[in-house]
């Protein structure tokens, strides 16, 4: 299908895209890579009366250590060298070759796909998203960024012009995995760990799992499961089998068609025992 | 409310090209129905079958997920461009896939090579994992994917040797 009729404007700058926005906000949709808004658009799920696109806006496409300008391509962020563990193992599975050289770390945090990978790194590293204004600028916690699924706290007169990943500090270690049917998919399940070792311990995790709700969530119980355990043997093994069953037992997932929701809950589970144990082996040598 | 047709020029397979479009109309149908370039196939139009891939300023783009007018400006290549900047021969990737059977309907070829071709030029030496992974984005019904395989491998192993 095609787009329904709708006017097109293209920002300059991000001043003017922001004065934009500020005048015609509620019945706009901001085009950055596309690759999620597009079908969208194609299906007329969605029908706004005016697409902003601010591809060309100068100085959004720039990685500043932590920092990721909106229109950093998920292909040309995995291009960094010295990439994150966790989002280096992550944008392999964001779409295809072909969509990541267009689909932005903007747009992706922006449009909040349940089932996307870069929501749920962001916010199992702590990360945040800048947006702004014609009032100014603002930072918005990840943990407080999503509402529900394609719903967020940005509002409509603010856009999205970075994002930060907290870089891992000494011992800490990170790791992201997740099942799709087909490479590229989206996924049936993703898990994401961070994990803080010292003195042969376990002194700080975060574990999150995506695609089981109507955005990522942050598994307090896994987390609780595996701080103050030891950071190798039994003891390690016991504490990644608790935060795996811990996983299970505290998300409801759902049904569709590709899995049902107590598939999803053991999957879950699965991946975040395999995304813990691959951080914590990282911990140990940070 | 809605925009009148706007100016658009860009460049189509090293030519120029100049034109007006409505601010709806997809890549993919103006390269086809405007241009007459029906080698850019449209199967799914919502970017999963890959069927659409063309390139955009040296990148690959599904031309079913990019609005005409956002090529205002842009260098755009389609299948018909790959033999074209090669003297009207067939490149090495399409030579390959000739001879490994790696298209029978061909209704997915224009796409994966224009997504092999940016890979290789990319990772002269792609590995296998890569490759597969490529073609995770490509859905072809006919060849289960091996013979696609093994060609793209083969155009790699020409290009390197020849390199040498």
């Amino acid at each position: 299908m095609k787009p329904a009729p709708l006017a097109y404007r293209r920002a300059e700058s991000v001043e003017h895209a922001v004065a934009l926005l500020g005048e015609h906000g509620d019945d706009v949709r901001v085009l950055a890579g596309g690759q999620s808004l597009m079908p969208l658009l194609n299906m007329r799920r969605l029908t706004p009366s005016m697409l902003l696109d601010i591809t060309r806006v100068p100085g959004l496409d720039r990685v500043d250590g932590p920092e990721v300008g909106a229109l950093v391509t998920q292909f040309a962020l995995g291009e960094q060298p010295g990439l994150d563990d966790a989002i280096g193992e992550c944008l392999p599975y964001t779409g295809h070759y072909a969509t990541r050289h267009r689909g932005t770390i903007g747009g992706s945090i922006a449009f909040g796909e349940p089932r996307g990978e870069l929501p749920l790194v962001l916010l199992t590293l702590g990360g945040t998203a800048s947006v702004r204004s014609v009032g100014g600028e603002r930072e918005i916690a990840a943990e407080d960024l999503y509402t529900g699924a394609y719903t967020t706290t940005v509002k409509t007169d603010e856009l999205l012009v970075s994002t930060r990943w907290p870089q891992a500090r000494p011992g800490e270690g990170r790791a992201f995995t997740e099942l799709a049917q087909r490479h590229g998919d989206f996924t049936l399940a993703c898990a994401c760990a961070a994990v803080t070792v010292d003195r042969g311990e376990i002194v700080e995790a975060r574990i999150g799992v995506g695609a089981v709700a109507d955005r990522p969530l942050l598994v307090d119980g896994a987390a609780r499961a595996l701080i103050g355990t030891p950071a190798a043997g039994a003891g390690a093994q016991d504490a990644i089998a608790a935060a795996a069953d811990a996983t299970t037992r505290g998300i409801d997932a759902y049904d569709d068609h590709h899995a049902s929701a107590r598939y999803r809950r053991h999957l879950a589970g699965a991946l975040v025992a395999d995304a813990a144990r691959r951080a914590l082996d990282r911990a140990r040598r940070a | 409310m809605i925009d009148p047709p706007i100016p658009i020029e860009f460049t189509i397979n090293g030519r120029r090209h100049g034109d007006h479009v409505p601010a709806r109309l997809l890549l993919s149908d103006f390269l086809r129905h405007r241009l007459g370039l029906t080698g850019t196939h449209v199967g799914c139009e919502h970017g999963v079958c890959g069927a659409c891939t063309v390139r955009v300023d040296g990148r690959p783009a599904r031309a079913c997920l990019m609005l005409a007018i956002q090529a205002d400006g842009a260098d755009v290549q389609t299948v018909e461009g790959l033999a074209a900047a090669n003297g009207g021969e067939l490149t090495e990737l399409q030579q390959a896939l000739h001879e490994h059977h790696g298209l029978q309907c061909g209704f997915c070829t224009p796409g994966i090579l224009i997504a092999a071709t940016d890979l290789l030029e990319r990772r002269p030496d792609p590995s296998r994992a890569e490759i597969e992974q490529l073609l995770g984005g490509h859905i072809c019904r006919c060849t289960g994917y091996v013979p696609i395989v093994e060609a793209i491998e083969q155009a790699a192993a020409r290009r390197t040797e020849r390199a040498r």
